[in-house]
C-alpha cells in the first residue's frame, strides 16, 4: 500500500494535468452580447467646408465678379475675383481710364468700387468696395502651376454669362505685350475679351494666376500667382488709379 | 583485487587443487557463481562476511510470495483512482461544454433576433435613402435650373446695366451734340467774326461727332 498511493496520486495528477491542459483548447464562453450594433454617425456631407454649395455655384464661381469700367465715352467690361469681403483682383487694363467702376457679383448684385490701384510691373489691379463682395474669397496658392497642369478659368467672356473653361499650362514665357517685368504663363484655356482679370484655379480650387491676354493662336496668358503674392506683400508697388476723364 | 589486504594475485592463482578444495567446502556458492579462483581466495580471506550471508537465507525465501498479492491490490487502487479522476474530469468537462453550448445557443438566438431587426431597419433605411436620393436628384436638377436662371438674370442685369450706361453716354453725347450745334448756330449768327473755312471745319467736326453719337445710339437700339 505504501507504494500504491504515490502511484495513484501520480496517475491522478497526470489526469488532472491533462484535464487542465485540455481546458486550454476548450471553447470559451461567449462574450457578452453587444448592446449597440449601430455605428456612430459620421460627419454629414453638409457639414464639410465647401463640400456643398448653397445655390449650386462652385466656390470659384461665387468669388468671381464682373467689372464694368465706365469711362469717358466708352464702356469696358472685365472679370475679377474676391480676395476678401471688400477687395478684388483684376487687370490694370480693365480699370484704366475709368470714370467709374461697378462690380457685379455672380448672383446679380451690383457693388460700387471705391478705389483702384495698379502696378506697372504686371497687368494687375486691386479694387476696393464699400459693400460686401460676398462670403467666398480666393485661396491663393503658394507656388505657380507647373507645365502640364490642368487649370480652370472662371470669368465673364465678352461681358456675358459667368463661364468656366479649362486648359493646360504650356509653360513659362515672356510677356507678349512686353509690359510685365517678370515671366508669365501660357495656357490652352480658351478665353475672350472680357475674360481679362479672371482667376485661374488649380484642381484644388486655389488661385494660381490671373488671365490678362490671348494671342491669335488662341493661347491665353496668365500672370502667375507668385507675382500677385509679391505685389500683395509689397503694397507700395500698387499705385492708386486716378479717376476722371482726360480733357 | 588491488587491496593490499587481499592475497597477492600471483599467490592466488596458485595450484588449482586448493581452489577445488575451497569450492567443495561451499558447494552452494560454487553452484551459483561458477569457478572463480580469485573470488574463492577472497572468500577465504573474509570468512566473517560469508558467515553473515549464510545467516539470513530464510528471510529472503520467506518474503518472495508477498509482492504478487500486493501489486494486485496496488493496481486496483491505482485503477480506481484513475477511473474516478477520469470520471470526475469527464463529468466536469461535459458540464462545462453543456454550459458553454447553452450560452452560445442563447446568444445565437439573441443575435439572430437582433440581426433580423437590424435587417428590417436597413431595408427601411435603404428604401428611405433611395427615396431621398430621388429627391436629391430632383433638387439638384432644380438647383441646376435655378443656377442657370440666376446666371441668366445676373447676365441680363449686367447687360441692362451696360445698356443703361451706354444710353446715358449716348444721351450725354446727344446733349453734347445739341450744345455743339447751338454753339455752331451762335457762330453762324456772328459769321462775320469767323472765316468761312474755320466755320466749315467747325461744322464738319460737330457733324462727325454727332454722327458718331447717333451711330452708337442705333447700335444700342438694334441690340
Amino acid at each position: 500500500m505504501s507504494k500504491a498511493r504515490p502511484l495513484a496520486f501520480a496517475g491522478a495528477a497526470v489526469v488532472f494535468a491533462v484535464a487542465v491542459a485540455g481546458c486550454g483548447i476548450l471553447p470559451a464562453a461567449p462574450s457578452p452580447d453587444p448592446t449597440d450594433f449601430v455605428p456612430s454617425v459620421s460627419t454629414s456631407p453638409g457639414d464639410l467646408t465647401g463640400a456643398l454649395s448653397p445655390d449650386g455655384f462652385s466656390a470659384a464661381q461665387r468669388m468671381t465678379v464682373r467689372v464694368r469700367n465706365i469711362g469717358c465715352g466708352f464702356l469696358a467690361t472685365g472679370s475679377g475675383f474676391a480676395l476678401d469681403e471688400h477687395t478684388l483682383v483684376t487687370n490694370r487694363h480693365v480699370v484704366e481710364n475709368a470714370k467709374d467702376i461697378e462690380v457685379s457679383t455672380y448672383d446679380g448684385r451690383v457693388v460700387q468700387a471705391t478705389a483702384a490701384s495698379a502696378t506697372t510691373l504686371a497687368d494687375i489691379a486691386i479694387v476696393t468696395t464699400e459693400e460686401s463682395l460676398g462670403t467666398v474669397y480666393a485661396d491663393r496658392a503658394s507656388e505657380d502651376p507647373a507645365e502640364g497642369d490642368v487649370v480652370t478659368v472662371v470669368g465673364y467672356p465678352n461681358g456675358g454669362r459667368l463661364t468656366t473653361t479649362s486648359g493646360v499650362v504650356l509653360g513659362e514665357t515672356t510677356d507678349p505685350l512686353e509690359a510685365a517685368a517678370g515671366p508669365v504663363l501660357a495656357s490652352t484655356a480658351q478665353i475672350e475679351p472680357g475674360s481679362s482679370g479672371s482667376g485661374v484655379f488649380n484642381a484644388s480650387g486655389q488661385v494660381v494666376g490671373v488671365i490678362y491676354a490671348k494671342n491669335k493662336a488662341e493661347q491665353s496668358f496668365i500672370v502667375p500667382i507668385s507675382t500677385l503674392n509679391d505685389l500683395l506683400n509689397e503694397p507700395s508697388l500698387l499705385i492708386p488709379e486716378t479717376e476722371g476723364c482726360k480733357s | 583485487m588491488t587491496d593490499e589486504s587481499q592475497p597477492d594475485p600471483v599467490v592466488a592463482e596458485g595450484p588449482k587443487p586448493d581452489a577445488v578444495v575451497a569450492e567443495e567446502a561451499q558447494p552452494d556458492a560454487m553452484a551459483a557463481e561458477g569457478p572463480k579462483p580469485d573470488a574463492v581466495v577472497a572468500d577465504e580471506a573474509q570468512p566473517d562476511a560469508m558467515a553473515a550471508d549464510e545467516a539470513q537465507p530464510e528471510a529472503v525465501v520467506a518474503e518472495e510470495p508477498k509482492p504478487a498479492r500486493a501489486s494486485g491490490k496496488k493496481g486496483l487502487v491505482v485503477a480506481l483512482v484513475l477511473v474516478s479522476t477520469l470520471a470526475l474530469a469527464l463529468g466536469a468537462l461535459s458540464a462545462y461544454l453543456w454550459t458553454v453550448h447553452s450560452q452560445y445557443v442563447a446568444q445565437n438566438e439573441a443575435l439572430r433576433a437582433e440581426a433580423g431587426d437590424l435587417g428590417a431597419d436597413v431595408a427601411e433605411s435603404r428604401a428611405k435613402a433611395e427615396e431621398l436620393q430621388t429627391q436629391v436628384d430632383e433638387t439638384l436638377a432644380q438647383l441646376d435650373e435655378a443656377k442657370e436662371t440666376i446666371n441668366g438674370l445676373a447676365n441680363s442685369e449686367a447687360q441692362a446695366g451696360d445698356d443703361r450706361q451706354a444710353l446715358i453716354d449716348v444721351a450725354d453725347g446727344l446733349q453734347e451734340c445739341a450744345d455743339l450745334r447751338q454753339d455752331m448756330i451762335d457762330h453762324l449768327n456772328e459769321a462775320y467774326k469767323w472765316t468761312a473755312s474755320s466755320l466749315r471745319a467747325r461744322e464738319a467736326d460737330i457733324t462727325t461727332y454727332c454722327k458718331k453719337v447717333t451711330r452708337a445710339y442705333k447700335e444700342i437700339v438694334d441690340d
